[in-house]
């Protein structure tokens, strides 16, 4: 078995606000191979946008990382230190201690930032910046990622939007962001991110912003140069269709934590977790009628004030009172193409923790229960985890 | 739409305003309570005196026919016959403007020369104790009037100090002759430096001020946009991001507002003049009013208003520059 | 914003539209019960109500003693009891008004000396050039800069609003006339315009009140009118349009309510500008007339005494400073306090 190309164990990133902390993500470990494109779903506000700035260690004020690791190609990118029992060691401020093998953010910005790791945003229409030329930011990137000087780093620049099937790249290049439609500009990230030649990208919800034939053409373009160039790829989605249209793996996170890991396949014809269940229940299918389709029952509760024991036991159908006292973690739970892993503790890996002896719950316990949503969290184009 | 066809089709636009500003300045001037010409002639005039005038200044005809025949004649410079002095109107504004046009332009610079790098600062050090001097100091420059500015600068550097003068303005492009002290062009062009640093600072510091605030809440607003975050996400250093990728952007509402400012700052030039004794439009205004020479007023008002009709096409072009979605006729 | 009706010209045009606030979308997402306790929680925010509390009760005070009790004078009622102008200043200490006898002149403020004596605690902040105390006359001047800049304001606003308001309703060519006016209007200098519109109708205050105010128009105008053209095209405007509510009705129903905040901050802001305007005009003489106070006069008295007595340029500046910074304070915490996006 290869090495993973990026390995994130336990991360930890809080947000620290006036109305009190907000565990956006609290303790996901996940991994991703060379060459593999894997999936990160879930809800809006589930942190997969938060999980995916802190692997670049851009999260922004009052966020903080404050535990866990990340390390990529056997290099630590950051860990937070730890004392004996795994809690996190703070310093004096209260500010949580990296250790000495984490890169600096100097180091994070001269060597891994674009360079190794590249990233992609939801919002095409935002994320170039309206006063320069397309061109210009596009090869503005490359020549400091790839130390190519300005006519070489043009050449690249004006190959890779042809790559990406912008038409007339040469003459699209001198044009300004507002000349390009959604779907076009939504290219031109992609080519950013691949012709800073990284080996792995990070795709943020990057169709959420696109109409539906627009997404079916990046989602096309994507698995293309995907397999052209062999970059490894974290897509981040609420969209199980997506996923099951492009990945190899699958990740799905839950009020910041990780619920359920497995193959594309596995995930959906052998599904684990009940609220991957749910998820799946939800997407509208040609199949189904609407009476049929299964929104989640209630609201996914707010990440300042989790609820106790397993996150998920005020919205799941499955839930007994055990799963009021016991926070499970993410374990394997069937071997399948590769380990598959849910946090439930219905299953026999996680022993005999009373599931089973535990009176199930019933609706008036529960909390938020009065609102229903679609699995896709109901939003088009707004900011996941803030 | 390009540059070009932007630049005239924003100069067209600017033809009914100033039309508009001549129809109202008319308006006014042709309310006054009472017969102009009891005013112009004082008490008890003769009554060849009053058809003397009466038909100087064409006030027997009906008064649409005065405004057609101000507006044919302002078309080609002609602002009419000032009363006091008695010598053309548009003589008497081209004598005065360039000292006005000097102190604007020289306060206009400064502000600009020390807001922007301050409103960048603050935003970069938010919360640090450069922010909040900073934004102490721009919050007073907003709040005090600039004419007490120029009395406390006076006080400090003319009075207590003697470093600089107050009065008795000289312009750079006088004859080294005519000034006393001054031998060569360049003891003028000091000479003029001198005189003219006060009431600059005097003027410039409300530009300043209003610059820095929004300077600095520009560049705070720019710096949480999505092709910033884009930009760190892709290695670009923090000092590059400040300097190219957020700057330019934010110099868009900075741009427009150093516009708008002109009509404070043509204010603020009324008082100036008036606390430094300079011989330029605002006083002209001024003592203008307190003579009631009504062309005269008119003529000042018009061109006052047509140095910030200028000024706001200039800025207009220079945010078409920077902004590329203005120029090509979309504005997103 | 840029969706308005000008794609040809944007830019200043557009950005007027936002102007005030710097911002756009403000929008009051949160009740007055919220806005009042965050301002609360603003202690920048809090001083400036505290000081506009403080100058307005001196104000209030100053216009009482002048011109209620002068007009209370009048009537043998209240004669009787020996009311006249500045009753409760000569009652109680001296007339801020009058030469006093026996007051040396151009005394510096407490601690200082100068040719003419030291500085007593009878006058604080010292007296001017006739012999009457600073403190006295800075009180009396809050008058007409509170007076004059609220009511200015007051007049910029109601009728800013009504302009804007209609303007952005009808839209159309009501509209685009109306909006011409406005760029026309701004588009002579403000003090100017103030100035042209004195050198027609005269120095009185009244007419001193008018022409800032109306010189304020096109900045409330603009204001009111961009909010309205987005508002305009709410559910609920259509619901009360087709439910046959007048035209009338809705505008000062529904639109200007909703349309309200930002020109609110806009108004707070703008009473601060107006006092500097009026400080500007007494200054060039055109304010109220000596023996009457005010700031910007006092200070031009000063300034042929600024060698033997320069606190006497000082304290009026000071006073007009401290007064427009605390309007300026309180529109900005007001501003955050409405938009909590924009806490910066």
């Amino acid at each position: 078995m290869t090495d993973p190309l990026l390995s994130v164990e336990n991360l930890q990133t809080y947000f620290f606000t006036e109305d009190g902390v907000v565990q956006a993500v609290d303790g996901i470990s996940f991994d991703v191979m060379p060459g593999e494109l894997v999936g990160l779903v879930g809800e809006s506000g589930a942190g997969k946008s938060v999980a995916s700035t802190s692997i670049l260690r851009l999260v922004e004020d009052p966020g903080r990382i404050v535990g866990g690791r990340v390390e990529f190609k056997g290099e630590t990118l950051f860990e937070i230190e730890t004392d004996d029992e795994g809690t996190p060691v703070e310093n004096e401020d209260a500010t949580p201690v990296e250790t000495d093998e984490s890169l600096s953010q100097q180091e994070m910005r001269r060597r891994i930032r674009g360079r190794e790791i590249a990233i992609i945003f939801q919002d095409p229409m935002e994320s170039l910046n309206p006063v320069y030329t397309v061109g210009g930011q596009l090869r503005e990137f490359i020549e400091i990622n790839r130390d190519l000087g300005k006519s070489a780093a043009k050449t690249a620049a004006i190959d890779m939007l042809r790559e990406v099937g912008i038409p007339e790249a040469p003459a699209r290049y001198s044009d300004y962001p507002h000349q390009f439609s959604g779907g076009m500009r939504q290219r031109v990230l992609i080519a950013m991110a691949l012709a800073c030649e990284p080996s792995l990208i990070i795709a943020d919800e990057p169709t959420t912003a696109l109409d539906v034939t627009v997404e079916g053409q990046i989602l096309d373009l994507v698995a293309d140069l995907q397999e052209k160039y062999g970059t490894a790829f974290v897509w981040v989605t609420h969209d199980m269709g997506v996923v099951a249209e492009i990945c190899d793996r699958v990740n799905v996170m839950y009020l910041g934590e990780m619920v359920e890991q497995a193959d594309v396949d596995d995930l959906f014809y052998d599904t684990k977790h009940p609220y991957t269940e749910a998820l799946l229940e939800s997407i509208p299918r040609p199949d189904r009628t609407v009476e049929e389709l299964n929104p989640i029952a209630g609201v996914m509760p707010e990440a300042i004030d989790p609820p106790r024991g397993c996150r998920f036991h005020t919205r799941c159908p499955d839930a007994r009172e055990a799963c009021t006292r016991i926070d499970p973690d993410c374990r394997v739970v069937e071997d399948g193409y590769s380990p598959h892993r849910a946090a439930c503790i219905k299953y026999d890996a996680f022993g005999n923790v009373g599931y089973d002896a535990s009176p199930p719950l019933d609706n008036e316990t529960r909390s938020g229960v009065d609102v229903t949503l679609t699995g896709d969290g109901g939003h088009q184009g707004g900011d996941d985890d803030e | 739409m390009g540059l070009v066809r932007y630049t005239t089709s924003r100069v067209l636009q600017a033809i009914p305003v100033l039309l508009g500003v001549v129809t109202i300045t008319f308006v006014l001037a042709n309310a006054i309570p009472g017969d102009p010409v009891q005013i112009m002639l004082g008490p008890s005039p003769s009554q060849t005196q009053i058809e003397a005038i009466r038909a100087r200044y064409g006030l027997n005809e009906p008064l649409w026919v005065r405004y057609v025949n101000y507006v044919a004649a302002l078309l080609t410079g002609d602002l009419g016959q000032s009363i006091y002095y008695d010598v053309p109107v548009t003589q008497k504004i081209l004598e005065r403007l360039p000292a006005t046009l000097l102190l604007m332009l020289s306060s206009y610079t400064f502000a600009i020369l020390t807001a922007i790098p301050l409103g960048v600062i603050s935003a970069k050090r938010r919360n640090k104790l450069t922010d909040h001097v900073s934004r102490i100091v721009s919050l007073i420059g907003v709040s005090t009037p600039s004419f007490w500015i120029g009395l406390m600068m006076i006080l400090i550097f003319a009075f207590h100090t003697n470093l600089l003068p107050s009065t008795n303005l000289v312009m750079p492009w006088a004859d080294p002759a005519g000034i006393r002290g001054a031998e060569t062009r360049l003891d003028v062009l000091v000479m003029a430096g001198q005189h003219l640093l006060l009431p600059m600072v005097s003027l410039g510091t409300l530009q300043m001020a209003a610059i820095t605030r929004i300077e600095r809440s520009e560049m705070l607003d720019v710096l949480t946009e999505e092709y910033v975050k884009l930009a760190r996400a892709y290695g670009v250093a923090e000092q590059t991001i400040l300097r190219k990728h957020a700057f330019r952007n934010a110099q868009l509402p900075v741009i427009t507002i150093i516009g708008l400012q002109l009509s404070s700052a043509i204010g603020g030039a009324v008082l100036t003049e008036v606390v430094f004794e300079i011989n330029g439009m605002g006083r002209l205004i001024v003592d203008s009013i307190a003579r009631q020479d009504y062309p005269l007023i008119m003529g000042t008002t018009i061109v006052f208003a047509f140095v910030f009709v200028v000024g706001v096409i200039v800025t207009d072009l220079s945010y078409a520059y920077v902004d590329p979605r203005v120029s090509y006729g979309e504005a997103e | 914003m840029a969706t308005i009706d000008e794609p040809d010209s944007p830019t200043t045009q557009d950005a007027i539209d936002e102007m005030g606030d710097g911002e756009p979308a403000i929008e009051a997402r949160v009740g007055w019960r919220y806005t009042l306790a965050q301002i609360r929680k603003d202690p920048t925010a809090m001083t400036g109500l505290f000081v506009i509390a403080v100058v307005g009760v001196l104000a209030a005070f100053a216009t009482i003693d002048s011109i209620l009790f002068e007009y209370l004078a009048q009537y043998q009622v209240f004669a009787q009891f020996g009311v006249e102008k500045y009753w409760i200043a000569k009652t109680v200490w001296m007339s801020p008004v009058s030469e006093p006898v026996g007051t040396p002149r151009l005394l510096p403020p407490v601690g200082f000396e100068n040719q003419f004596g030291a500085g007593t605690w009878a006058h604080p902040l010292g007296t001017d050039d006739r012999g009457r105390d600073i403190l006295l006359r800075i009180i009396y001047g809050s008058r007409i800069a509170v007076t004059v800049g609220l009511s200015a304001t007051v007049v910029g606003f109601v009728s800013g609003t009504v302009v804007g308001a209609v303007s952005g309703y009808y839209g159309d060519w009501v509209d685009d006339a109306l909006m011409r006016a406005a760029e026309t209007l701004f588009a002579i200098p403000f003090l100017v315009l103030v100035l042209a519109f004195i050198a027609v109708f005269g120095r009185s205050l009244t007419f001193i009140v008018f022409g800032v105010g109306i010189a304020s128009i096109p900045t409330f105008a603009r204001l009111i009118r961009s909010r309205v053209v987005s508002i305009r095209e709410e559910d609920y405007i259509e619901a009360a349009r087709a439910a046959g509510v007048t035209d009338r009705n809705i505008i000062f129903r529904h639109v200007i309510p909703n349309s309200f905040t930002p020109v609110l901050v806009q108004a707070t802001l703008q009473v601060g500008t107006a006092i500097l305007i009026v400080a500007g005009l007494s200054f060039l003489g055109f304010g109220v007339q000596p023996p009457t106070p005010s700031w910007g006069q006092m200070l031009a008295v000063s300034r042929n005494y600024m060698i033997p007595n320069p606190w006497f340029s000082i304290w009026p500046g000071m006073a007009i400073l401290i007064t427009v910074v605390g309007f300026n304070i309180f529109g900005d915490g007001l501003r955050d306090a409405l938009d909590p996006r924009f806490n910066n």
